[in-house]
């Protein structure tokens, strides 16, 4: 009983490393592709980045803006109560730009975009199309995952400015509503409370996200697999993961930089 | 006659359990080649397009092609081999999220960075003789099955292989059509360059292959001539 417990956790272990690796290979091989392709193909990567960053950013838009100043508000609508009206633009650049802007930013990329890439590029690997690219002389990663890394990257950055700035609009509503403190004192309260770090810290960790976004949904997509029928467990997996991810990278972010 | 490909006990073995595998093969074929291959298992001779084709890996011998050995470590080793490769099999896909224009465009807008949509000649006159060129602008998903290889066909023979790769051009040319073929394969035999085609068609195999091979219980036989040839 002991053994098999003890070589199940060992063999689980070792294939969580391995995926790991696996992810980091990928990592690079995305990477030299970006920054050694060569000439060839640019017209084409620009041309997909820009397609990208219009269904992962502007096309989000339309939920992003109401989630952004529904979450400022409840977020200062709670910590109006809790703090006694005392420091809410320090709480809102606290809560709001440092942890739940680029989070929650990730999270509705993830829901959008992460599952169109799984099954867009797995869909590909299925019918064979990216078999196809390669007997054109084609690099597929080069085609496939480099715009997606830039696109995605790009709109999540843009995403997270959107965010932030909505939020604390949100949260200026409700302080102009509910709170006896004026407006641009709240303001005036954010605008001292943020500083260099946390806009750095909010850009890092949008970076940070757009990668491991990418990565995981073209490595999940370019993996082999032969039916169709396990489009919906590789989407599932991909989004899953990436939530995981996600969340332990903004803990390693926020640690390395406020503790 | 210097050769085009040449493989040295080359032995490849599907991944999957579909239970298909080449042992010890040795096969040259030079250019100006028309090699037919004629098998009672038709996924042996699939799969050795695909060797050929360098989308299946071998664990044992050598495939040299031009009189390069090539390196079957990374693919990306591979990529400059492949885009001198026309593979037109069963398994061929059409980029599903591009028009077919844009299929037969990709690889001068990738190389060239150019978005033309003039489609070079040879590829044109085929998408004109098999009667597509009215479908250029429509998805892949928006053809029937037969318009669907033939668009296929015009991709990989847009980009003027050195090596042709051909499945089963009776199943999806027809008869009155074939004449077509048979003129793209006197040309790639007149520049030297080499094709290896799977048929049954014994009309189309008389008029065009000067060499034929077996493939028997995953093993290549050199087979007999066609006794005459047009």
């Amino acid at each position: 009983m002991i053994d098999y417990i003890s070589g199940s956790v060992g063999r689980k272990a070792y294939s969580a490393v391995n995926y790991i690796l696996n992810l980091c290979a990928f990592s690079y091989r995305i990477l030299k592709a970006l920054f050694r392709g060569g000439e060839n193909g640019r017209a084409i990567i620009r041309r997909a980045i820009i397609d990208q960053i219009y269904y992962t950013a502007v096309q989000a838009l339309q939920i992003m803006i109401p989630i952004s100043l529904l979450v400022g508000s409840i977020m200062i609508l709670q910590f109006a109560k809790i703090t006694g009206q005392y420091d809410l633009g320090k709480t809102a650049v606290l809560i709001i730009v440092r942890e739940s802007g680029p989070i929650i930013t990730a999270f509705v990329v993830i829901l959008r975009s992460a599952t169109a890439v799984t099954v867009e590029t797995s869909y590909m690997n299925i019918r064979n199309e990216i078999e196809s690219i390669e007997m054109l002389g084609i690099d597929p990663v080069r085609i496939i995952c480099v715009p997606r890394l830039i696109g995605i990257t790009s709109a999540i950055v843009c995403l997270f400015i959107v965010f932030d700035l909505l939020s604390i609009i949100g949260g200026a509503v409700i302080v102009w509503s509910i709170t006896n403190v004026p407006v641009e004192v709240f303001l005036g309260q954010v605008g001292k409370a943020i500083t260099v770090i946390d806009i750095l810290v909010g850009i890092i960790k949008a970076l940070a996200y757009g990668f491991i976004i990418t990565v995981v949904c073209t490595y999940h997509g370019f993996v082999e697999k032969s039916r169709i029928t396990q489009l919906a467990e590789t989407v599932s997996r991909a989004s899953i993961e990436c939530f995981f991810y996600c969340i332990v990278i903004d803990i390693i972010v926020s640690a390395v930089f406020y503790l | 006659m210097s050769d085009l490909i040449k493989l040295n006990k080359y032995s490849i073995k599907s991944d999957d359990n579909g239970g298909e595998a080449l042992y010890d093969v040795n096969f040259t074929l030079r250019k100006g080649d028309i090699c037919v291959v004629r098998t009672d298992s038709l996924d042996n001779a699939h799969f050795l397009l695909r060797g050929l084709a360098t989308l299946e890996y071998p664990f044992e011998g050598s495939y040299l092609f031009k009189g390069s050995k090539l390196d079957f470590s990374d693919y990306r080793n591979l990529l400059h081999v492949k885009s001198k490769i026309g593979y037109v099999a069963s398994d061929v896909a059409l980029i599903s999220n591009m028009t077919v224009r844009e299929n037969l465009l990709l690889t001068k807008k990738y190389y060239e960075s150019t978005f033309t949509t003039h489609i070079v000649d040879k590829a044109m006159r085929m998408c004109q003789a098999f009667e597509i060129d009215d479908k250029l602008d429509v998805h892949p998903c928006d053809l029937n099955p037969l318009h669907y290889q033939i668009a296929s066909a015009a991709v990989a023979v847009s980009t003027e292989p050195e090596l042709l790769l051909l499945e089963r051009p009776e199943d999806f040319i027809p008869h009155s059509k074939m004449v077509y073929l048979n003129e793209l394969l006197d040309e790639i035999r007149d520049q030297g360059r080499g094709a290896v085609i799977l048929s049954y068609d014994r009309e189309f195999i008389r008029m065009n292959a000067n060499r034929i091979i077996t493939i028997a219980e995953g093993r290549i036989i050199e087979g007999s001539l066609p006794s005459t040839r047009v």
